[in-house]
């Protein structure tokens, strides 16, 4: 389980004018155990940096993220054993091979050499890597590169994962694969916390939605209870109403 | 959780691996800095020097135009290592088509002269254009410069006359200096070929390594993981680190090997290529490789992007040769203070022990210390560095 709680943060300005500028403010969401939960924004809204600090990489301003028992702001190195992380951009090594980079986030994430390369070939198999997982992964398409990613989160088999734009690029029926995959993973017990700006994704796969406008969190609430809020049957129409922007279309 | 060693050693073999995979850092780790510069630097100077000396020691081809006119010369030319020849009648030809080096004619009349006192003519014929023909023409014009002087010497005593008097000057040269410009002139040059392999040994890997992984956000993932960021980045410095030692190391056993083939007596120094002597340098230079290595991870990790890594560790590799630059041009002497400053005491240590191989190693230890100490500040504020929010794109 994944709870948020009145996180903040905002960056410096550059220039010369010491400004801050607020990429999230008092951020609250809950994300549980056996559910996806999406975390839906447009560009820009905050997404991101919400999900960089519950994965440890940003620092809070102020408020606490709570992953299980534990809280960041006391054991952030102990909740990232407890956390799979895949960013918006894959970030793969380039020159090592796909079983390489997935096997090199294994030793790092504590596991000894023969386990490591048990849960590579697991992961390898259950993605439908065989064909590439020799190759360096330099060239690789869009769909090649998520899956070493995904790999990469999940190969120390964290409870909770968190997937920021998974669905980046993919094709149809590679985005098809992964929905299959995450709900297995949701359905197997795991605490899923995807970002997205794609409604369609979002409505097809997540049991619950925490919709963020301008760093803060609107609404936060099911797919049912988000139409039920604003009164819209359509949840595009209901996204523009939970952001309070007008559902005329600009002259 | 990983144990933190084991952490360090996998993100170190990891870089290792991705950095040989790699054939433009390969190359100017490896072979660039290691093969190609001792061979540019030192090669020619060899070969030169080579070229010249031996053709003295081994004896020299002289072909003679009339050499039954002057037998006394002759035995003189070669008891000075001239191997005689007879030239042809077509010796201006052959002088012309560089078949000859050098033809040495001698007048008709030349007893004739030597024997009335008036002095005897010898033409050297040679080829201004080519370097060979050129030497060995003023190598021999001193030698029948001395025989000049020995016969003009025979004919003073002959007639009673005492040869000091042509003589008001007896100069001695005394070099009384504890080092030589030959060695001093070497030491330099293997200065400069140790420091810029060491920095081109680690040069991409640097970049790679931090500004890199920003670049290609591989950074994200990495960092979200559950060891210190501390683990990854000494993980990272030792691969520069190694990558920098093998360069030192490769590049000094490459200057070694060359320099057997340098002619000794040349410099006036015997320790050139003792192996106490290069065993002394790898010591001596390993300090200086420590301080290279984090200061490129400093500059990696300060770096925004890898371009901006590549130009700044460009124009910081200049650094370390400016103390080499400022010896030579000053002509600094070592005092205790200097020999204990970072950079400055490996390069004077350099000099002394290429001098005498026997010069203690404990000398060492004041520059190694405080090298080591300007390493391990700047590897601080490398970690602090890429502990701050920043490091993600």
């Amino acid at each position: 389980m994944i709870k948020v709680t009145a996180i903040s943060r905002s960056f410096l300005k550059k220039g010369r004018r010491k400004e801050r500028i607020p990429a999230v403010n008092d951020v609250s969401f809950t994300a549980i155990d056996g559910q996806i939960t999406g975390l839906l924004g447009a560009n820009g809204a905050g997404k991101s940096t919400t999900l960089r600090v519950i994965a440890g990489l940003l620092t809070p301003d102020s408020g606490d993220v709570a992953v299980d028992e534990l809280m960041l702001s006391t054991s952030g190195e102990a909740i990232k054993t407890r956390l799979g992380f895949m960013p918006h951009n894959p970030g793969i090594y380039p020159r090592l091979t796909a079983r390489e980079n997935i096997e090199y986030f294994a030793r790092l994430s504590g596991l000894d050499k023969a386990l490591a390369r048990q849960r590579t070939q697991e992961l390898i198999d259950l993605l439908g890597m065989q064909a590439f997982a020799e190759r360096r992964t330099e060239g690789f398409s869009q769909g090649q590169k998520t899956k070493v990613a995904l790999s990469r989160a999940l190969v120390h088999k964290p409870k909770n994962l968190i997937l920021d734009e998974p669905s980046n690029g993919l094709d149809v029926m590679a985005t098809r694969s992964l929905r299959r995959l995450l709900m297995r993973l949701r359905d197997q017990g795991h605490c899923i916390l995807i970002s997205s700006h794609i409604m369609q994704e979002v409505t097809a796969m997540c049991d619950k939605v925490a919709i963020i406008h301008r760093g803060q969190v609107v609404i936060d609430d099911t797919i049912s209870g988000i139409h039920q809020t604003t009164g819209q049957d359509n949840f595009e129409n209901a996204f523009v109403v939970a952001i309070g922007e007008s559902l005329e279309e600009p002259q | 959780m990983i144990h933190p060693l084991s952490a360090i050693l996998v993100v170190l073999a990891k870089e290792l691996l991705d950095n040989i995979r790699d054939r433009r850092s390969l190359f100017y780790s490896l072979i660039y800095g290691t093969l190609f510069l001792p061979c540019m630097v030192f090669g020619p100077m060899i070969f030169q020097i080579n070229k010249q000396t031996s053709s003295y020691e081994s004896g020299r081809d002289l072909y003679v135009v009339g050499a039954q006119l002057a037998p006394n010369l002759l035995n003189y030319l070669t008891s000075e290592n001239f191997n005689i020849k007879h030239a042809g009648a077509d010796y201006a030809h052959q002088v012309e088509t560089h078949a000859y080096d050098l033809v040495l004619e001698i007048s008709d009349d030349y007893g004739d002269a030597l024997l009335n006192g008036t002095p005897a003519r010898v033409t050297l014929h040679y080829l201004s254009e080519t370097s060979d023909s050129q030497s060995h023409s003023r190598h021999l014009e001193h030698v029948l410069h001395a025989y000049n002087q020995k016969i003009a010497m025979q004919r003073m005593l002959a007639r009673g006359l005492d040869q000091g008097m042509l003589m008001p000057l007896d100069v001695t040269l005394s070099d009384l200096s504890d080092e030589n410009f030959g060695s001093s002139m070497l030491a330099s040059m293997l200065a400069f070929v140790i420091t810029f392999s060491c920095t081109m040994g680690g040069f991409y890997l640097a970049v790679d390594v931090v500004a890199g992984e920003r670049e290609r956000n591989s950074i994200e993932p990495l960092l979200s993981l559950a060891i210190s960021r501390s683990q990854i980045l000494l993980g990272k410095f030792l691969a520069i680190l190694t990558f920098c030692t093998v360069s030192y190391a490769a590049a000094l056993l490459m200057s070694a090997a060359m320099m057997a083939f340098m002619p000794e007596h040349i410099f006036g120094f015997g320790d050139v290529s003792n192996l106490t002597t290069y065993t002394k340098l790898m010591i001596l230079f390993w300090p200086l490789c420590l301080l290279l290595a984090s200061a490129m991870l400093l500059i990696t990790t300060y770096a925004k992007s890898a371009k901006e890594a590549q130009t700044l560790l460009g124009v910081a590799m200049m650094v370390p040769m400016l103390p080499l630059l400022v010896i030579q041009f000053l002509d600094i002497e070592a005092s205790p203070s200097q020999l204990a400053t970072p950079v400055l005491s490996q390069y004077f240590l350099l000099d002394r022990i290429m001098m005498d191989s026997t010069h203690p190693v404990l000398a060492m230890l004041p520059g190694a210390l405080s090298t080591t100490v300007v390493s391990l500040i700047l590897l601080g504020i490398a970690l602090r560095l890429f502990g701050r929010d920043k490091m993600l794109s």
